[in-house]
């Protein structure tokens, strides 16, 4: 995502009205920053937990990484490095305040993430200098987890801008259900993962309005999305970056060396094709490592078949016959 | 063909989320409230908004449906083309229609049992005036039905009648997969009013 300077722009009505918890285990606050919005949600806080206050927290820890990360921000620390104020060395080595222990993790994990995708997520290519901003949506959402749990609080879920973080399950034993957004159809999922601990993170060039082909076809294959079932919810969030920048090959290679799960959806056409290329294109889905992604039922009912559910694969070829 | 209406059922999903919000700052979704109706859901089309079935509106309550100057007729015309585009959707509707009463004291939970119907207000799309009621059993929305929609011209009830059945589909499915969550591509925040995760967080997730 990209960081902006509207850091504390609250939208409508959603933060003060959400608060209002349906039930009393469950909290709910929306916070738009970022240019996105981040979904916090809180199971089961033990009493006594004064659980406004740790979301307040939550609200001023995505302000500080909007201060510290934006690029838009001519007075954040990732501008001074951009424009040579600071060196990478100096806040790696010798860092000074939270602001610069915060950047130097990010600093480390973006090295590591560049290794791990082999180049493709490279945060140090982008034009106008470092620019971590495909990082540090994950990175703040585990945060989040970590600053929630200092409170108390077990059982919490992070959605930044559809990168997620979760801990503890809903309860003891309860995963959290993750739908994962069909591409080509924001009110369908696609498939569910269950996660105790752990993050989700989906990369894709269908949201922000980007064509498939804005040059022209190029190529014949194009991921339309890739998610990433991880561990470490900055890595997680870098490497979907890096396989949906790049190929279904890269993703193979993430898993063998990371142990995430990839699932991938692309496309594939006929660069030949007289009319639009979109005119004779098919859908693959596909999967590297052993993707905890569940069967659906109901919203993807139309894609089911009857008298069995199917798991990823299935679901991939079902995919494929009824969008081509 | 798809995409105007899809980007149509986005936009009232979006309007539903606020909707749900300000409900929800009005008043918390508890039965017997003020501001809430509690009524049968399913047996009582939108647009009758005399029967019985209907009960306990509090008094200058800002609600579309008693809306001076709306042509009802229109709505019940409208109401029905969207029903019959969703066949489904009756059918789910009519198997949570439980009665509850209107008296019922405010506690810190609902019973599951109760329907609760909430109006939202009135709001301009460019399409026209889009209101919709959200019939709460228990925790969770179980349907979405229209109160008032574009019907400036044959073009905009056709987008309409189709667009509130996918409405009804995007919100209801979200809870019917028992999701907390979904993951997708960073959305925008009019992309995350568009999106399931925003109705999500307006019924306070999934339980």
């Amino acid at each position: 995502v990209t960081l902006s300077a509207h850091a504390t722009k609250q939208g409508p009505p959603q933060p003060a009205a959400l608060d209002a918890p349906r039930a009393p285990h469950r909290h709910v606050r929306v916070i738009h920053i970022w240019d996105t919005v981040v979904s916090i949600e809180v199971r089961r806080p033990p009493a006594g937990v004064d659980i406004t206050a740790a979301l307040d927290d939550i609200a001023e820890l995505l302000a500080h990484v909007d201060r510290t990360f934006s690029t838009f921000r001519p007075d954040s620390l990732v501008s001074a490095l951009r424009r040579g104020e600071r060196s990478e060395e100096e806040i790696l080595w010798n860092p000074d305040g939270t602001a610069e222990r915060d950047l130097a993790d990010v600093l480390r994990l973006c090295r590591t993430a560049r290794i791990l995708s082999a180049g493709s997520f490279d945060p140090w290519a982008v034009p106008g200098g470092f620019d971590p901003a495909g990082l540090v949506k994950g990175w703040a959402a585990g945060r989040a987890i970590r600053l929630l749990g200092e409170h108390g609080i077990a059982h919490a879920m992070v959605n930044a801008g559809g990168d997620i973080a979760t801990a503890g399950g809903t309860a003891p034993g309860i995963p959290w259900r993750i739908g994962i957004r069909d591409p080509l159809d924001p009110a369908s999922i696609l498939t569910v993962v269950e996660l105790l601990d752990g993050a989700v993170a989906t990369s894709g060039t269908y949201e922000r309005g980007h064509h498939l082909h804005p040059n022209g076809p190029t190529h014949a294959t194009q991921l339309l999305a890739a998610t990433i079932v991880g561990t470490d919810p900055a890595l997680t969030d870098a490497l979907a970056t890096a396989v949906a920048l790049a190929d279904r090959a890269t993703a193979a290679d993430i898993t063998a060396t990371t142990g995430y799960s990839i699932l991938g959806v692309q496309t594939t056409h006929d660069p030949t094709h007289p009319r639009h290329p979109s005119a004779n294109r098919t859908i693959d889905v596909w999967t590297t490592g052993p993707f905890p992604g569940r069967p659906l039922g109901q919203p993807c009912q139309d894609r089911t078949v009857a008298g069995g559910v199917p798991g990823p694969v299935h679901l991939a070829a079902q995919y494929r016959r009824l969008v081509a | 063909v798809k995409r105007p209406i899809l980007f149509t059922a986005g936009t009232l999903a979006g309007l539903a989320t606020v909707l749900v919000a300000n409900a929800s700052t009005r008043s918390p979704l508890l039965p017997g409230t003020a501001n809430t109706t509690t009524t049968t859901a399913g047996t009582s089309p939108p647009s009758s908004s005399a029967t019985p079935g209907v009960a306990s509106r509090t008094p200058g309550t800002p609600t579309g449906r008693q809306t001076p100057g709306t042509p009802t007729g229109r709505h019940a015309s409208t109401t029905s083309a969207a029903r019959s585009a969703a066949p489904g959707s009756s059918t789910r509707t009519a198997s949570t229609t439980t009665t509850a009463t209107p008296t019922a004291p405010p506690g810190p939970t609902a019973t599951a049992a109760s329907n609760q119907a909430v109006d939202g207000q009135p709001v301009t799309i460019p399409y026209g005036v889009v209101q919709v009621r959200l019939i709460i059993t228990g925790h969770t929305i179980s349907d979405v039905q229209p109160l008032q929609l574009p019907n400036a011209d044959g073009h905009s009830q056709n987008i309409a009648a189709m667009a509130v059945p996918l409405l009804r589909q995007q919100v209801l499915s979200a809870q019917s997969a028992q999701i907390n969550g979904v993951s997708g591509a960073t959305y925008t925040s009019d992309g995350y009013a568009r999106s399931v995760q925003s109705a999500l967080d307006a019924i306070g997730g999934h339980p």
